[in-house]
């Protein structure tokens, strides 16, 4: 019967039915919206990161302040089992990364020569998806993949030779020819314009370094546990080797994401609030245009209770209704959004490659985010819902027959 | 005849530490099973007090009621709604019924809040609509009835909890002569035909004629309580 009431009452002004449940729709529409603006551009900013430097690595303790080779360490199969023991740990990548100035015939540009074992970089750099033209190399090849912000600089192009000369191992000078197998395109400006891939043996051989590492890339399993990861691991591993955590490696980017969330929950208070008064508004007409009502219905033997969880139960119907709307409606636009990213005119791209973001506007379709606002939502309409409920609780019957409650 | 309630020493003051209005003033009264009784008294009077009083619908300032054996008077909130729901029928000025609800669902809403069977609850919302002259009106919604159906509706409602008694507040205060003589000659027959108690409060002289009992009240105080034969 409270029910009935209840599903009954949303039709009695079905303008402010219609009203308050659009507004919780809007608020749900935009709220979803921004979220996933920003999700989708911290997914990004993260991926462009995580792409290279890994969730977390492994690495001479003192390689991050300084990483010349003398910070490079000699990998040991105990080391390696013992990482790979970690239940959040389900891979390892081995690199050895070290500065060079790469040259073309007439230009010269200072580059970083990283050696990687293709295979294990499938979940990382995962080059295949990311070659941009020619192919990748293979683990006995002297071949080189260039980053194509690099490979544009030198005025190179597959089938070239990249000349590469600096400084290896115990100060032994590095120099070698590399014929050009493929060309790999990021998303990362800083990235894309200094990158040098060689197969590991390769590059060890070129610095001098045979059998050394600068760094295990780890493949995390669960992302959410990374950096209780690396804290387990610091306390595992040989002393004078450290786990760190992209956050850690590059708190720019962690920096950056912090702030910008901030601000961003900032906007949404605001959101929710104009929506939130906008609904309290239509309630509290509502409300006084029922206090005769509720006295009427009190004073026939209605107990208060009852009359409450009418009340609850109507801002359940159109909370629900709302949100979910609020749902339906954004999820297109933003699966449209997802698979068609917003680049940005040339002006902003500009701006936004001297900042070392890409100039795109990515989405993402992270399901927390439609939970987290939906349920935001939700309870603020619930909790707003809370004012003829209170009403309720102090009505004195006598006043409100009389009109003057 | 068995008395049903009993009033004694009945104070009701507003504002007692401001500006005191003593609403109602030792008041002394008792009603009878199957009485038909008009209280009386022009605006301002204390009639509303009054029967607000004895309905439990609000504190007296001092005295008792006492409705089967039981001072109204000591009870809580919650007791209260309880003894209302069981023991006393209402009919406001206006506005009675719920406006999302039809007649039928009106009247039988008090039956749902009692809890009584399905079986019963339809037979009396049947019974109670036709006994009011709407036998043919059960499905629509208050604002498609004339205010003078309304309150016949309210008065089925007030019956529907099988009360001891009915209080009704200027019940034809916003009807037209014609809706009021019928919801009076319905009263009347419910009063004669079931024994039901009724008391309403007017300032209509053409109500009070219908009244077997009036209580005449003035400033709070009851000036004349006069019985017809
Ligand atoms: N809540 C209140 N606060 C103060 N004075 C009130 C209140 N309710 C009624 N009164 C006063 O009490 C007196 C009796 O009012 P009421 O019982 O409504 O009389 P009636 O129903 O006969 O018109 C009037 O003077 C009225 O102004
Ligand atoms: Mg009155």
């Amino acid at each position: 019967m409270l029910g009935t009431l209840a599903y009954r009452n949303l039709f009695r002004n079905k303008r402010r039915t219609l009203i308050t449940a659009a507004s919780i729709l809007f608020a749900v529409f935009f709220a979803l919206l921004m979220r996933s603006l920003q999700y989708g551009a911290y997914e990004n900013m993260i991926k462009n990161v995580t792409f290279y430097y890994g969730y977390a690595q492994v690495h001479h303790k003192d390689y991050w302040k300084e990483s010349s080779f003398d910070n490079t360490f000699e990998p040991s199969a105990d080391l390696e089992s013992q990482l790979l023991r970690h239940s959040n740990v389900s891979g390892l990548a081995p690199r050895i990364e070290g500065f060079a100035l790469a040259a073309s015939e007439s230009i010269t540009k200072a580059a970083m020569v990283t050696g990687v074992e293709i295979e294990e970089e499938e979940k990382l750099i995962n080059f295949e998806s990311k070659i941009r033209s020619g192919r990748t190399f293979r683990k006995d090849e002297k071949q080189a993949i260039l980053s194509s912000g690099l490979a544009n600089f030198l005025h190179l192009e597959v089938g070239d030779t990249l000349v590469l000369l600096g400084q290896g191992y115990q100060g032994q000078s590095a120099a070698g020819k590399y014929p050009i197998c493929g060309i790999v395109e990021f998303g990362a400006p800083q990235l894309n314009s200094r990158l040098v891939f060689l197969p590991l043996l390769e590059a060890q051989s070129l610095f001098a370094a045979e059998g050394r590492l600068s760094s295990y890339i780890l493949d995390v399993e669960n992302v959410r546990r990374n950096d209780d990861t690396a804290i387990e691991l610091k306390n595992e591993i040989p002393e004078e080797l450290t786990a760190m955590t992209w956050k850690e490696m590059v708190p720019q980017i962690a920096q950056v994401i912090e702030a910008d969330n901030a601000i961003g929950m900032i906007a949404l208070t605001i959101l929710y609030l104009i929506i939130g008064f906008g609904i309290f508004g239509t309630i509290l007409m509502m409300t006084r245009e029922r206090i005769y009502e509720f006295g009427v219905l009190i004073s026939i033997g209605m107990k208060r209770w009852k009359l409450m969880s009418v009340m609850l139960m109507e801002a359940f119907f159109i909370a629900t209704i709302g949100v979910i709307m609020g749902i339906i409606l954004a999820y297109p636009v933003l699966l449209y959004f997802y698979f068609n990213p917003i680049y940005l005119g040339s002006d902003l791209a500009n701006l936004s490659q001297k900042y070392d973001v890409e100039p795109v506007l990515h989405f993402s379709l992270n399901p927390e985010i439609f939970l987290t606002q939906g349920a935001y939502v939700f309870l603020i309409a619930i909790i707003i819902s809370f004012y003829p409920i209170y009403k309720i609780s102090k009505l004195k019957v006598v006043k409100a027959l009389r009109g003057t409650e | 005849m068995k008395e049903i309630i009993q009033i004694r020493k009945l104070n009701k003051t507003y504002n007692p530490d401001t500006v005191p209005v003593h609403a109602v003033r030792d008041i002394n009264l008792t009603i009878c099973e199957g009485e038909f009784t008009a209280i009386v008294g022009p605006s301002g009077s204390g009639k509303s007090t009054l029967l607000n009083l004895l309905g439990g619908l609000d504190n007296a300032s001092s005295g008792e009621v006492i409705i089967d054996n039981t001072n109204i008077m000591e009870m809580d909130e919650n007791d209260l709604i309880n003894f209302r729901l069981q023991n006393i029928g209402f009919v406001f000025q206006a506005y009675n019924l719920i406006p999302v609800l039809s007649a039928k669902e009106n009247v039988e809403f008090i039956m749902l809040l009692q809890d009584r069977p399905k079986k019963e609850r339809e037979e009396r919302v049947k019974s109670l609509l036709t006994a009011v002259g709407l036998g043919d009106r059960l499905d629509s919604r208050p604002t498609e009835l004339s205010g003078g159906q309304q309150q016949r509706v309210a008065v089925a409602r007030a019956l529907a909890s099988k009360p001891k008694f009915v209080l009704a507040d200027e019940p034809t205060a916003n009807l037209d002569t014609q809706s009021a003589e019928t919801l009076l000659d319905i009263m009347e027959r419910l009063n004669k035909e079931e024994g039901m108690t009724f008391l309403f409060s007017t300032h209509d002289q053409r109500v009070v004629n219908r009244a077997r009992r009036v209580v005449n009240l003035v400033d709070g105080s009851i000036e004349s309580d006069i019985r017809k034969e």
